[in-house]
């Protein structure tokens, strides 16, 4: 499987690649990107099955990436995790219908973090 | 066809209440540390503070939260959160200012999901500076000791219902 | 160490089927019809661990976060205190044969005792310094019964890593 980050946050991304890492999920690559522009231009060339994106970020937002995702069909069966700071019901009534499958609320610890990434790696895997 | 309800008005005495909190949960949660309320502070004036500040609009009311961290509560917080060994290696400045940044954006995002849950507010990317002190003292401000050392959250309203928006009606 | 107890599959001479701790102390076993106890978890916290393939389990009741409060007693009871108690529980379970990558963690206790609300939030603070050290050292928590106000009593068995977690009302299996 291979991960997609999406995080203007360096440390942000450096802890979501060390839950992953200690999981047991198995692994082929983590990719990273600082916004939505990286972020599209890294699915487009790499075989991505599991998408986590923040939603404040310079550029190109989440919810615009998640918007422009849920209008193409190249990327019908990307798993995608919201891991946001926002947890406002506005917020999440915005991407309520943009194919999440979850909606992580920073902060979270690392064993929210390790569920979230088990049932979405299932998910992804089938 | 009926039309979205508009958000309900912002009580900004009730929001300020609430800051602490967030800080509390923010500091708990992700980086497995206690937050004690500071009724004594006092500034120590060896120890360089790191100053995060970001804005939050949502098109009605804007504002900027300040988090002033002094600078061995920042290497302890990089610690908790990285997951660092105190005889490890010490991180770069640009990665703890990066962490310092990702604390005051989850302060300030967690403070205003429960104080505006009904607003959509855009965080701007925080700016994290090296000062001999801590940001200026804005309208709110609270002190509280993580992991018994002083951290500093100021928060200022610049536009709102309060502050001279311009009403279509007027 | 007299506040660390330690017992494998070799002492069979010993007494039945039993080991209590108290406060400040730990065990580590892979004796398999053992149960490791612990009574009187109020603030303080139990670290439970276990290796399900070598069934070697440890337990660990510590009552302080931080030794840096009594260096010269941690030095003498480690077990007392979060950052010397806990590593030294795996290190004994390292001897034991525990392998970190299959370690099994749960944690038991940090309530807030009525005598003691609100004044110094030991047992909140006990399982921050938990979870932060064990997240330090790569390793999440499996399961957990936190909080509340209640004492608890835990046993553990070696067998096969479950707990039973009693608190004046209720009854829990980890």
């Amino acid at each position: 499987m291979r991960i997609l980050i999406a995080d203007d946050s360096s440390m942000m991304r450096a802890l979501i690649k060390r839950v992953v890492r200690l999981t047991n999920v198995p692994v082929e690559e983590i990719l990273e990107a600082r916004d939505g522009v990286e972020a599209l231009s890294l699915l487009s060339s790499n075989d991505v099955q599991l998408l986590f994106t923040d939603i404040n970020m310079p550029g190109m937002n989440g919810t615009e990436l998640l918007r422009r995702l849920a209008n193409d069909d190249r990327w019908r069966r990307l798993t995608r995790v919201v891991i946001s700071t926002d947890g406002s019901t506005a917020r999440r009534e915005e991407v309520a219908e943009l194919s999440v499958r979850c909606y992580l609320k920073k902060p979270f610890s690392p064993e929210v973090l390790r569920d979230v990434l088990t049932d979405a790696a299932e998910a992804a895997r089938l | 066809m009926s039309l979205p309800m508009p958000p309900k008005p912002l009580d900004f005495e009730a929001a300020d209440k609430l800051i602490v909190a967030a800080v509390g949960t923010v500091a708990e949660r992700s980086f497995f540390s206690f937050v004690d309320p500071n009724s004594d502070p006092v500034l120590d004036d060896d120890k360089e503070w790191l100053v995060a500040t970001l804005r939050f609009d949502d098109g009605r009311i804007s504002g900027r939260l300040a988090c002033s961290v002094r600078s061995d509560l920042a290497q302890m917080l990089f610690d908790s959160f990285s997951g660092r060994h105190p005889s490890g290696p010490l991180p770069p400045s640009h990665e703890l200012d990066d962490l310092i940044g990702e604390f005051s954006n989850m302060v300030c995002g967690t403070w205003l999901s429960r104080c505006a849950g009904d607003r959509l507010f855009q965080l701007s990317r925080p700016v994290v500076e090296h000062q001999t002190r801590p940001a200026a003292d804005e309208r709110h401000r609270h002190w509280v000791e993580v992991n018994h050392r002083p951290l500093i959250i100021d928060w200022e309203v610049e536009r709102g219902p309060d502050k001279g928006v311009r009403r279509s009606s007027q | 160490m007299r506040d660390v107890l330690r017992t494998t599959a070799t002492d069979h001479h010993l007494p039945p089927s039993r080991r209590i701790i108290g406060i400040g102390e730990l065990a580590v076993s892979s004796v398999p019809e053992l149960i490791i106890a612990t009574h009187a978890v109020g603030s303080c916290i139990v670290v439970c661990v276990y290796d399900p393939i070598v069934a070697v389990a440890g337990m660990l009741h510590f009552l302080l976060p931080d030794s840096t409060i009594n260096p010269e007693r941690a030095g003498v009871h480690p077990a007392v205190f979060a950052d010397t108690g806990i590593p030294l529980l795996f290190q004994t379970a390292y001897e034991h044969g525990l392998v970190k990558q299959r370690v099994i963690v749960k944690l038991v206790g940090g309530a807030e005792m009525p005598q003691t609300a609100g004044k110094f939030d030991t047992g909140r603070r006990n399982l921050l310094a938990a979870r932060g050290l064990l997240w330090r050292n790569g390793v999440f928590v499996a399961a957990e019964d936190v909080g509340g106000t209640d004492a608890r009593t835990v046993h553990m068995s070696v067998a096969d890593g479950r707990l039973q977690v009693f608190s004046g009302r209720t009854f829990k299996e980890l």
